[in-house]
């Protein structure tokens, strides 16, 4: 509620300039991440096999992880990655089960963050869950309770925009309209999103830059690979 | 705010169609939500217009049932304190002068006080001498102390609790054996009618008597070492030549009355205790007395306490020392000693009155005490429920704070101190609660750690209705903070963190997600924890003492019916109502507990 106050607005124009510079370290347990991601795409995908610590990243980039130490940068702004805490980040995480928290009907769990109800629910109606505005997290479908999380998730993004698995529950017609809903809100908002998934059509659809996690660390996936290269944002597929 | 949602509103209203969207939904999705409501959106798109409508509403609703339900319980408490006769009130009309007695003597006192013609109201406690005075030593509200023997007045008048020099001798007792009547008695071809006898026993008769008990241990009850009955029995026993005719046989219980009772029951076959307990009980009949000589003079003494400052006390101690008083007390199954002797006056070693001969007393004290004479009725039951609801209520709003701040923490925290803390914490769940007690006494007794500084502040804890409402918090606090814990362990930690994530710090977190998620736990913790405080007894009686209108709960209660005379029919009630609550409170808290876990099941995976 407060972190939109406290945030500077996001300004800027889609240049060249670098949007995401992340240098991370974390070591826990089995885990050993040493990565570094640079670039001056606003839409990033973290693919990688299962295990490897793709949910990790983006848990220390949404400020999760006290003990990762490294910088992050996004944007204008730069934080060492363990020390600004994830209520003063801004960021808008959707964890990969939607977590929302079961004691608040839907509209509740989306305007939690301060969000007021006219903005929550025109988001909860780009991906199609404003229908579900007053109803309890415990009767939602899977696919429901997905798309209710990633409509808190872009409510709340004022500087960062995490997705874990978004789309994994829904079905193909209706990810295709989801992901299109998402294309275009990151169209509309200077906001750099990371994006985990499994699924290829997802970074696919929309538009990432694919980067690959293995034990060796993060590496960019060859551009040729990644099937339509980076377009030119700001447009509507 | 966001140029995004603003333009798709104002230019394109209907460019994500709420209504296609939800029709196909309901095409799709096959809950039964859907199924049955397929106009929902409709029903949503049209209140989002409203400014102040639905939004906050659940959270509202949730917000106000809580509210509610802590309305309710403060107003029943208040209405608790308020119907509570002289509990926590002040009243206009004098105190009653708080008798603290031997228990053998309490029925004396009653019918003494019954025909007191001064109009203070009177207030017994009766136990143990041994216990009394260590109690009043601790700082237990009395203003009169009574004891039945002159070892433990010289002892009180030691430790500087009763007034130098108001020790006044009040009545003498003896000491008998006695059978549950209609029991086989042994085979003495003198015994006359049961219960009016008048035999001496010597060696040889006790003798007989324990040989004619069928069965194996134990045969006779007697009251502990420290208790005053208990210690002329020994003496007794001794000055007979009888230990080791006994020896291992022995039954030593708490206190005069409930040598009594344990033969009345039937637990045991023969008791030895005083003639006054004994005398008028239609379920005991008398063997014989033991010789006057062979035990120290069991006599009853009075004194005033000190820094009483009641002004009936005197008068009291007087009027028991009296002479008019004495067909009274020989009725009550007493002898009357000597001339009144005050305690200085007097050595302690040998008998100082000559021995009476009890063929001497001259009233038979079975007829002449009737049973229906309207006093010792013993505690209400309506006012001792009431009295125990609220105690268990106040406890648990006062260790409701503690209990959430620390099981949240030992629920979270990942600081080395966790274990040590838990386990301190579980302390109280594992310790006899009597220890607990004595703890307590330890810190919050008038002699104690903490008990002075709160003297300055003109608060006396110890032996005080808050007392007890102090021990049934420490008692109930583990039980409440472990399932407080439990319920914060429960809730997974991933909520508080998208919450962060959402901007919410950690104080707002605790406040608007973590503890509406643990709530139902909460209170199963607090209703586990009322349940602990209303049963709560062995801390209670060492803290606050069984004072009958002031600290009795219905666990005290029930234990004061125990042992006295007029308890065994009504003690039923009493365990009826602890029944009643026992299992009421048990009820709720497994509605809780199934609350807590539908609660966490809501949402969240898949």
């Amino acid at each position: 509620m407060s972190a939109e106050r406290d945030l500077p607005p996001m300004t800027g124009t889609a240049t060249a300039r670098i949007r995401l510079d992340v240098e991370l370290r974390l070591r826990r347990g089995t885990l050993d991440l040493d990565t570094h991601l640079r670039t001056s795409e606003q839409r990033v995908a973290i693919v990688g096999p299962s295990g490897i610590g793709k949910t990790t990243i983006l848990r220390i980039l949404a400020g999760l992880e006290p003990t990762a130490a490294g910088r992050l940068s996004v944007g204008d702004v730069t934080w060492s990655a363990g020390d600004v805490p994830p209520w003063e980040r801004g960021v808008g995480w959707m964890p990969q089960d939607a977590l929302l928290f079961p004691h608040l009907d839907v509209l509740e769990n989306l305007t939690f963050g301060g969000a007021d109800r006219a903005h929550a629910s025109t988001t909860a109606a780009a991906v199609e869950c404003d229908h579900l505005l007053h109803r309890r997290p415990r009767n939602l479908s899977g696919g429901e309770r997905q798309r209710v999380a990633l409509a808190r998730a872009l409510v709340s993004a004022k500087r960062l925009l995490l997705l874990d698995e978004p789309f994994g529950a829904l079905d193909d017609a209706r990810r295709h309209r989801v992901i299109g809903a998402v294309d275009r809100w990151l169209a509309d908002h200077d906001v750099p999103m990371v994006l985990v998934s499994h699924d290829r059509r997802d970074a696919a659809g929309l538009r990432c830059e694919r980067w690959v996690l293995s034990e060796g660390g993060l590496k960019r996936a060859d551009p040729s690979v990644a099937q339509p290269a980076a377009a030119d944002e700001g447009q509507a597929p | 705010m966001t140029p995004w949602g603003r333009r798709n509103r104002r230019g394109h209203p209907r460019t994500v169609d709420p209504g296609r969207g939800g029709g196909q939904h309901a095409l799709l999705d096959f809950s039964p939500q859907h199924a049955r409501r397929p106009r929902t959106v409709t029903l949503s798109t049209r209140q989002l217009p409203t400014p102040l409508g639905g939004s906050r509403r659940g959270a509202v609703v949730v917000a106000v049932r809580v509210r509610a339900a802590v309305a309710i319980l403060v107003a029943l408490v208040v209405w608790l304190i308020a119907a509570m006769p002289g509990s926590a009130q002040v009243s206009t009309v004098p105190p009653p002068l708080r008798v603290w007695s031997a228990v053998s003597v309490g029925p004396l006192l009653e019918r003494l006080a019954d025909s007191w013609s001064d109009g203070t109201g009177i207030r017994f406690v009766t136990d143990a001498t041994s216990r009394i005075v260590p109690q009043i030593a601790a700082g237990a509200p009395a203003d009169v102390l009574v004891t039945a023997d002159r070892t433990w007045m010289l002892e009180a008048t030691d430790l500087g609790i009763v007034e130098p020099g108001s020790a006044r001798r009040i009545a003498r007792n003896r000491l008998v054996i006695f059978a549950r009547a209609g029991s086989a008695g042994a085979p003495e071809p003198d015994r006359v009618e049961a219960g009016t006898t008048n035999a001496i026993l010597d060696a040889a008769a006790v003798r007989a008597l324990l040989k004619g008990v069928r069965g194996p241990d134990p045969i006779l009850a007697l009251a502990g070492p420290d208790v005053p009955v208990g210690r002329y029995a020994r003496e007794a026993l001794r000055s007979l030549g009888l230990e080791g005719d006994v020896d291992r046989r022995v039954v030593a219980v708490g206190n005069a009355r409930a040598v009594v009772n344990a033969v009345a029951v039937g637990e045991v076959p023969l008791g030895l205790g005083y003639a006054s307990d004994v005398a008028g009980d239609p379920a005991l009949r008398i063997e014989g007395y033991l010789p006057a000589d062979s035990y120290g003079p069991a006599e009853v003494w009075a004194a005033i306490v000190r820094g009483t400052g009641h002004t009936a006390a005197q008068a009291f101690v007087d009027e028991l020392a009296s002479a008019s008083r004495a067909e009274l007390i020989r009725s009550a199954g007493f002898t009357v000693p000597g001339p009144d002797v005050r305690l200085d006056a007097v050595d302690v070693g040998g008998p100082d009155v000559p021995a009476r001969s009890p063929g001497a007393a001259s009233v038979t004290p079975r007829r002449d005490r009737p049973r229906t004479d309207g006093i010792a009725e013993g505690p209400a039951l309506g006012p001792v429920v009431l009295r125990s609801i609220l105690v268990g209520l106040l406890a648990v709003m006062f260790a409701t704070l503690p209990a959430v701040m620390l099981g949240r923490w030992l629920a979270r925290t990942h600081s080395r101190a966790r274990g040590p803390v838990g386990a301190v914490l579980l302390l109280p769940l594992v310790l006899p609660p009597v220890v607990t007690g004595f703890v307590l006494l330890a810190l919050f007794g008038s002699s104690g750690l903490l008990g002075p500084l709160l003297a300055q502040f003109g608060v006396r804890l110890s032996f005080s209705f808050w007392a007890a409402v102090l021990a049934a918090a420490v008692v109930g606090f583990p039980l409440y903070a472990v399932v407080v814990r439990n319920a914060f362990e429960s809730v997974d930690p991933r909520y508080e963190e998208l919450a962060w994530t959402l901007g919410a710090r950690p104080r707002s977190t605790f406040r608007r997600v973590a503890l509406p998620l643990a709530l139902p736990g909460v209170a199963a913790g607090a209703v586990l924890a009322l349940a602990r405080g209303l049963g709560e007894f062995g801390a209670t009686i060492v803290v606050a003492g069984n004072i009958e209108g002031e600290t009795q709960t219905l666990a005290l209660a029930v234990y004061r019916l125990l042992e006295s005379p007029e308890g065994r029919g009504r003690i039923w009630l009493f365990v009826l109502a602890s029944a009643v609550i026992a299992v009421l409170g048990l009820a709720l808290w497994e509605w809780l507990s199934t609350r807590q876990r539908a609660r966490l099941l809501d949402g969240g995976g898949r």
